[in-house]
């Protein structure tokens, strides 16, 4: 149960996330690490600290700025919410797992056709073909 | 930049100023008429019937697009031929020397068609015989309103013989128009070949998001696409043939047009290329619109960018192929310099303000929930244009003329009594919206309503449209002259551009008789901007 993987955080990327999957292939989750800091590990329930501790090299130096600490603060609320609402002791919840439907039904929007108006209709065909008469508007010959 | 050559008159042989007034006033009445007509029946009843005859009549619902695609193909493929038609036939025009002939056969016609038409759509259904016998009526009615009003000013043996001589093209736009049409209904109806673009579109899309996300759901069974709780299905109308259909139709025509500027048949690999591209750039779209939708806003996803998205992209496309293949050696007979604004393309000039207006609302409608939070932004682009060609603008001189001032009210007149939609610049505002959006809505919404649309658009349909429709030297013809056939084309697609197409094909009319009768456009622009603030006005007034 060693195999991580960094994950693009893309809201955040000082936010890293992490994939984990067990050597069993039954258990996997992401796993959550702080970007900046790595004394805030030190706080976090032991089993993720454990386990994040290959990852963790690739974090970036603490700040010492007051825009870092206040990332650093919101981040280190953002991870111990994160902690607090999983049964750390547990172990490692079942992730969802990927391209299947969740438990709870989510509403599906219909790519259909788009009520569009028609003078926004006219107004893209205008678009098209009034570029293209300034595309071909040839240039005045100059004038003696 | 001053013209050194006399003005052109038009390339029509000259017609009396009484024979274009009459001419304009015909289409006026054609036009009333079809309005009348237009709201007084419906063909709802004839969804119950069953039958040929009723599907015949039925079928009239998509009489003006089926009539475009024909004229579209008629004109592609015979254009020349048939302007030198045309232009023989107007010589034979003449004001009638009895008009009343004529006015009691378009109203004989007008009522035979009404009385046929309440009979057809209203009454009991009628027996097989008596169906087929007003469903022949009906047609004969419906076409002898036109013809009797152009009958007036043209000779029907004439206008016979110039149907003859052209039969060939004509019967050649008809069937490629229609064999356009019955594509376009088959794909709307139960065309199944939709499919394998759809998931073409599916996967091209997954595996783009898939780059930037691990949770991407993807159902291929059921065209489903997700992404963390917001899921999409992906239909036939958002596979992609829409906008390759629309490039195809597009990129034929400029092919057949600007043949005398493109090598052949290398330019013909564009066409493939172009079709490309845009499916590619469709399933971006769908994946753009999955990302906006999971991780900004799903409204913003399904009401703004689905329905704004593909317009600048197949615009995009579709322009950069033509600047492609007129531009570049490889495809050019001729390589086209880079025109300068205001300096040497006249037309640039005058058409890139409302083309800066227009590209604006579909970009930033694809990224708002409500598309006219973004009203400003496109006031702006047409102002940074109009900043561009700010010497042109400045040679307008604007001083506000009394009829201007007349012909705006006219329009406004015009406007109500069509029953058409009023809007103040203000009315989308609710009670609970901030100061800001207040301050933005009235300081941008009147700017653009009163100044900045009525410029644009009157340079781009005024200015530009009417005189090129009589030269492609269009800088040089003179506007007091009045012409009839640019007068209703350029109003046409003035309204074209507008809700209530009829009110606004009108008020253009009378915004090119402002333009004409000192030949300044700051004549048709205070015209424009005073029947937009009289209906300001007037909302405000009924919505207090």
């Amino acid at each position: 149960m060693r195999n991580f993987r960094a994950v693009r955080n893309p809201f955040y990327p000082a936010l890293q996330l992490f994939e984990c999957t067990s050597t069993h292939g039954e258990k996997s989750r992401y796993g959550y690490s702080i970007g900046g800091d790595l004394r805030l590990l030190g706080q976090l329930a032991d089993p993720i600290r454990n386990n994040l501790g290959k990852a963790v090299r690739h974090m970036i130096p603490t700040q010492s700025t007051f825009a870092g600490m206040l990332r650093r603060g919101v981040l280190a609320a953002t991870v111990l919410t994160l902690v607090m609402s999983t049964d750390a002791s547990a172990g490692w919840k079942k992730a969802p797992k990927k391209h299947k439907p969740q438990n709870k039904p989510v509403p599906q929007q219909q790519l259909g056709a788009p009520e569009i108006d028609p003078s926004l209709l006219a107004g893209g065909a205008l678009l098209i073909v009034g570029g293209t008469l300034v595309l071909l508007g040839r240039k005045r010959a100059p004038q003696s | 930049m001053s013209i050194a050559a006399a003005p052109i008159r038009s390339h029509a042989p000259a017609k009396s100023f009484g024979l274009q007034i009459f001419a304009t006033c015909l289409a006026a009445l054609l036009l009333t008429e079809l309005w009348v007509l237009r709201e007084r029946f419906t063909t709802d009843a004839l969804d119950l019937r069953q039958g040929p005859w009723a599907a015949i009549v039925r079928s009239t619902r998509y009489a003006t697009p089926f009539v475009l695609s024909c004229l579209a193909a008629t004109f592609a493929l015979g254009g020349r031929r048939l302007r030198e038609e045309l232009t023989g036939l107007a010589t034979h025009a003449a004001l009638p020397r009895r008009l009343w002939p004529f006015v009691l056969a378009n109203l004989a016609a007008g009522t035979a068609f009404g009385v046929v038409s309440r009979a057809l759509l209203e009454g009991r259904e009628p027996g097989p015989a008596l169906e087929i016998a007003l469903t022949i009526a009906w047609w004969c009615a419906g076409a002898s309103i036109p013809l009797s009003l152009v009958s007036s000013v043209l000779p029907i043996r004439d206008l016979a013989r110039t149907a003859w001589r052209v039969r060939f093209t004509v019967c050649a736009g008809i069937a490629v128009g229609s064999l356009g049409f019955l594509g376009y209904r088959l794909t709307e109806s139960a065309w199944p070949f939709w499919q394998p673009l759809a998931h073409g579109t599916l996967l091209l899309a997954h595996e783009l998001l898939s780059v930037f996300f691990d949770d991407c759901l993807l159902d291929q069974d059921a065209l489903v696409l997700g992404l963390r709780g917001f899921e999409v299905v992906v239909t036939k109308y958002c596979c992609g043939y829409e906008g390759v259909g629309l490039f195809l139709i597009f990129f034929s025509a400029f092919l057949a047009i600007a043949r005398d500027r493109l090598r052949f048949p290398r330019a013909l690999v564009l066409l493939p290329i172009g079709c490309s591209v845009i499916w590619l750039l469709n399933g971006v779209r769908v994946a753009a619109l999955v990302a906006i939708g999971a991780l900004v806003s799903p409204e913003m996803a399904i009401d703004g960018f689905h329905v704004y998205a593909g317009w600048p992209l197949v615009s995009a496309v579709a322009l950069g192929c033509v600047a492609v293949g007129t531009r570049t050696p490889y495809f050019a007979r001729r390589v086209a310099e880079t025109p300068d604004v205001d300096a040497d393309n006249p037309t640039a000039a005058y058409l890139l303000p409302l083309l800066a207006l227009i590209a604006t609302a579909l970009v930033s409608g694809a990224f708002a929930e409500d598309p006219a939070e973004m009203y400003p932004l496109r006031i702006l682009a047409a102002l940074g244009v109009l900043a561009t060609i700010s010497r042109r603008v400045a040679r307008m001189e604007f001083q506000i003329a009394p009829s201007a001032l007349v012909c705006g009210t006219l329009a406004w007149v015009f406007w109500i009594g069509l029953d058409a939609p009023t809007s103040a610049p203000w009315s989308e505002l609710e009670s609970s919206s901030s100061a800001v959006r207040i301050a933005s809505q009235w300081v941008f919404g009147s700017l653009g309503s009163f100044v900045v649309v009525p410029i644009v658009e009157e340079l781009a349909f005024r200015g530009y449209l009417y005189r090129r429709l009589t030269s492609a030297n269009f800088e040089r013809v003179d506007p007091r002259v009045f012409a009839f056939v640019p007068c209703l084309v350029s109003s046409l697609a003035f309204g074209v551009m507008h809700a209530d197409w009829l009110a606004a094909t009108v008020a253009g009319m009378v915004y090119a008789a402002a333009y004409m009768r000192r030949g300044r456009i700051v004549d048709a622009v205070v015209a424009h901007g005073a029947t937009n603030l009289l209906l300001a006005v007037q909302h405000a007034i009924f919505a207090a």
